[in-house]
C-alpha cells in the first residue's frame, strides 16, 4: 500500500493561486522527445516482392507426436477455416493453429540479410547496445567489443542481435522487420506454387550455408563452418531473387508466435476465405523466427525452418533483413 | 470561494527500502556497456520492496492517469493519443493482482511513479539498490541455480501465457529486503540508453544523458537467461515498448 502523507489545506477565501501538486523534488530531469529520426529511405539493395497469397501453418509436414494434434472441432475464430488440415497435422507456426491462407500485399524486402558492416555504421550513428552477450562462448570470435567490424567479417550478417536490435535498426533505417507471411513470400512464392525451397523443389546441400545436426553442429562441407558472407550462394536465390532465406542466419520476423489466429491483426477476408494481411504484433513472449541458420540445422524440412525465440535473446545464429511498405504513389 | 487544496507532499511508503547516501562501483568488466567501472555516489533514497503490482496499477487507472500532473509533457501527449493506455488487455491476463503489472510503456510507469510521490530509480539507483557494488552478478550472489524466477522457455508450448511471480513471493531472501530485482520482470528506469553513458558525465547522482531514443531496462524476467538477469546487465528499448516481461518500481527522494 502506498501511503501519502496527505496534507489537506481548506483555504477559504484564499486569493493566490497555488499549484496543486508540486512536482516530485528534482525527480528526473525532464525527458526531451526521443530523436525522431527523418531520413530518405533507401530502397538500394531491395527487392519489390508482388502482391500473392501463402499459406501459414503446416505444408508438407509429417504427422507429430499425439499431444500436439489438433483435433476437435476448428478453434480459430469467426468462421470455420475454409483450408482444413488433417487433424494428426501439426502447425509449426503455432502449436494447434490451422493453417491460414493470407493475403500479403506489394513490398519491398532486403535482397541480403543485414551485414556487420551495415549494422556498424547503426552503431556508430547512435549509442546502440553493441552485439555481446554475456556468455562463455560468445567469447569464442562473437562478441563485439567495439563498433568496428574486422574487414573479413564486413559482408557476413550480422548476429548476437535480439528482436528489439533487429527493430532498432530497421526503424533507424526508415525500414520496419517482415511480417512471417512478407518473409514467407519472399522465400518460397506463393501458395499456389507449392514450391518447398526458395531454389525449387529439391532439397540441394550446395544452396544454402547449413549446419547439421550430430555434435559438432557446425558444418564446413557447404564452404562455410561458421556465417558465410551474404549472398554466398546464388544457387539459392529465392523466385524472386532473394538471397540466403534459407540457411545462413535465423531471420526475425516482426510478428510474434501466436497460438490462435484470433491472436492476430487482418484485414477481414477475401473472396476465397484468405485472411488479408494478418500478423501478429503481439505482445508474446516468443517470436517467429525462419529459415534456420549454420548451425544446427541440417537439410531444412520442406517448405522451411521454423522455430521461435524469446525477443530478447541474442543467439550467434540468428539476424535479420528489414522490408518497407511499397510507398502509394 | 471556496478553494480546496490538496498537497501531496512526497514521502516514500513507510515499506520502501531505504538505501543510505554513499558511493559504490558501477558496472562491471561482463560487457562493453556496462564500462568502464566507475564510483559513484548517491544521496539516499528509498525504493520500492518489490515491483508495482497489478492490483495497485489498476488503481492508478482509476484515479491518478486522468490527472494531467503525473504525466510529463512527452507522456501527457502519449496518453492522450493512448486514451486506454497500452496493454490493458495483456497486463492482466487471469493472473490475480499480487502480480507486477506489465505492458506497460515508460511514459505510464513514469506517471505511476509520480502520482505516488516517486519518480522511475535512475539506472545508478537502481544498480545500487540491487547489488551495491558487490560482484554479484545477482543481489543474492553467483548462484544460478536459486534464480529468482527465470526459465529458457525457448521451448514452451503456451506461447501467450505470462508467467510472473507474485511479486512478493520471496524464494532468495536478499539481506536488502528487495525482491526480484533479478528476475520476474524487466524493469523500467529513468534514464536514456547510450553504450558509453558510463564514461561522460557526472559521477554524483548520474542521470544519464539528456536526451535519446532508448531508455534502460534492468533486471531480465522470467524468460530470459540468467546472464540477462545481473545487477549490471543493460537493455535499451523504445519508451512506447509493451512487452509481458516488462514491468516497473519506483523510486523516492529521502529527506
Amino acid at each position: 500500500m502506498r501511503i501519502y502523507i496527505g496534507l489537506i489545506c481548506i483555504i477559504v477565501g484564499c486569493q493566490e493561486a497555488v499549484e496543486p501538486t508540486p512536482a516530485p523534488a528534482d525527480a528526473v530531469v525532464q525527458p526531451e522527445p526521443p530523436i525522431k529520426v527523418k531520413r530518405r529511405t533507401s530502397t538500394t539493395g531491395m527487392v519489390r516482392i508482388p502482391s500473392a497469397v501463402v499459406s501459414i501453418g503446416p505444408r508438407h509436414m509429417p504427422p507429430v507426436a499425439p499431444e500436439y494434434a489438433h483435433t476437435g472441432p476448428p478453434p480459430v475464430g469467426g468462421e470455420p477455416p475454409k483450408n482444413v488440415v488433417p487433424s494428426h497435422w501439426v502447425s509449426m507456426g503455432g502449436r494447434g493453429l490451422m493453417a491460414r491462407q493470407v493475403n500479403v500485399v506489394p513490398f519491398l524486402i532486403d535482397q541480403r540479410e543485414v551485414t556487420r558492416e551495415q549494422y556498424s555504421i547503426f552503431l556508430k550513428n547512435t549509442g546502440y547496445r553493441l552485439p555481446h552477450v554475456g556468455e562463455a562462448w560468445a567469447d569464442d570470435g562473437w562478441n563485439w567489443t567495439s563498433s568496428e567490424v574486422p574487414s573479413e567479417y564486413a559482408q557476413h550478417p550480422v548476429v548476437l542481435v535480439s528482436y528489439y536490435d533487429a527493430q532498432a535498426y530497421c526503424a533507424w533505417v526508415g525500414k520496419r522487420l517482415p511480417t512471417e507471411a512478407e518473409w514467407q513470400l519472399a522465400a518460397l512464392g506463393p501458395a499456389a506454387e507449392q514450391r518447398n525451397y526458395p531454389w525449387g523443389s529439391r532439397y540441394s546441400d550446395d544452396a544454402l550455408n547449413h549446419g547439421r545436426v550430430e555434435t559438432p553442429n557446425f558444418d564446413a562441407s557447404d564452404g562455410y563452418e561458421r556465417t558465410a558472407p551474404v549472398g554466398s550462394f546464388p544457387s539459392g536465390r529465392s523466385p524472386y531473387g532473394v538471397d540466403d532465406m534459407f540457411g545462413n542466419v535465423w531471420e526475425y520476423t516482426a510478428d510474434y508466435r501466436i497460438d490462435d489466429w484470433r491472436q492476430s491483426t487482418y484485414n477481414g477476408f477475401g473472396a476465397h476465405g484468405e485472411m488479408l494481411e494478418a500478423h501478429a504484433p503481439g505482445p508474446g513472449l516468443q517470436i517467429a523466427v525462419r529459415g534456420g541458420s549454420f548451425y544446427f540445422d541440417f537439410r531444412p524440412q520442406p517448405g522451411g525452418e521454423w522455430t521461435s525465440f524469446v525477443p530478447e535473446i541474442r543467439r550467434k545464429s540468428a539476424g535479420f533483413r528489414c522490408a518497407v511498405d511499397v510507398s502509394p504513389s | 470561494m471556496i478553494q480546496v487544496l490538496l498537497f501531496l507532499i512526497a514521502a516514500a511508503p513507510p515499506d520502501a527500502v531505504r538505501v543510505p547516501a554513499g558511493t559504490f562501483e558501477q558496472g562491471s568488466t561482463r560487457a562493453p556497456d556496462e564500462q568502464p567501472v566507475r564510483t559513484v555516489r548517491l544521496d539516499g533514497f528509498a525504493m520500492d520492496a518489490t515491483e508495482v503490482q497489478v492490483s495497485e496499477f489498476e488503481k492508478f487507472l482509476g484515479g491518478g492517469w486522468h490527472l494531467d500532473q503525473h504525466w510529463s509533457p512527452q507522456g501527457l501527449a502519449w496518453r492522450n493519443k493512448n486514451p486506454r493506455g497500452s496493454g490493458r488487455e495483456m497486463r492482466s491476463a487471469g493472473r490475480d493482482g499480487r502480480h507486477p503489472v506489465v505492458s506497460v510503456t515508460w511514459y505510464e510507469a513514469d506517471a505511476y511513479c509520480r502520482s505516488v510521490g516517486g519518480a522511475l530509480p535512475t539506472e545508478a539507483q537502481w544498480e545500487r539498490a540491487a547489488c551495491n557494488g558487490e560482484p554479484g552478478p545477482f543481489p543474492w550472489g553467483n548462484s544460478e541455480t536459486v534464480p529468482a524466477r527465470w526459465a529458457n522457455k525457448s521451448g514452451g508450448d503456451a506461447v501467450m501465457r505470462v508467467d510472473t511471480a507474485p511479486v512478493d513471493e520471496d524464494k532468495v531472501p536478499v539481506a536488502s529486503g528487495l525482491r526480484h530485482m533479478s528476475g520476474n520482470v524487466w524493469e523500467w528506469t529513468s534514464d536514456w540508453y547510450h553504450r558509453e553513458s558510463y564514461s561522460d558525465g557526472d559521477t554524483t547522482n548520474p542521470t544519464g544523458r539528456q536526451k535519446g531514443t532508448w531508455k534502460t531496462i534492468r533486471g531480465g524476467s522470467f524468460m530470459n537467461l540468467p546472464s540477462y538477469s545481473t545487477c549490471t546487465h543493460r537493455e535499451p528499448t523504445v519508451p512506447d515498448d509493451v512487452r509481458l516481461t516488462l514491468g516497473f518500481r519506483c523510486a523516492y527522494t529521502l529527506d
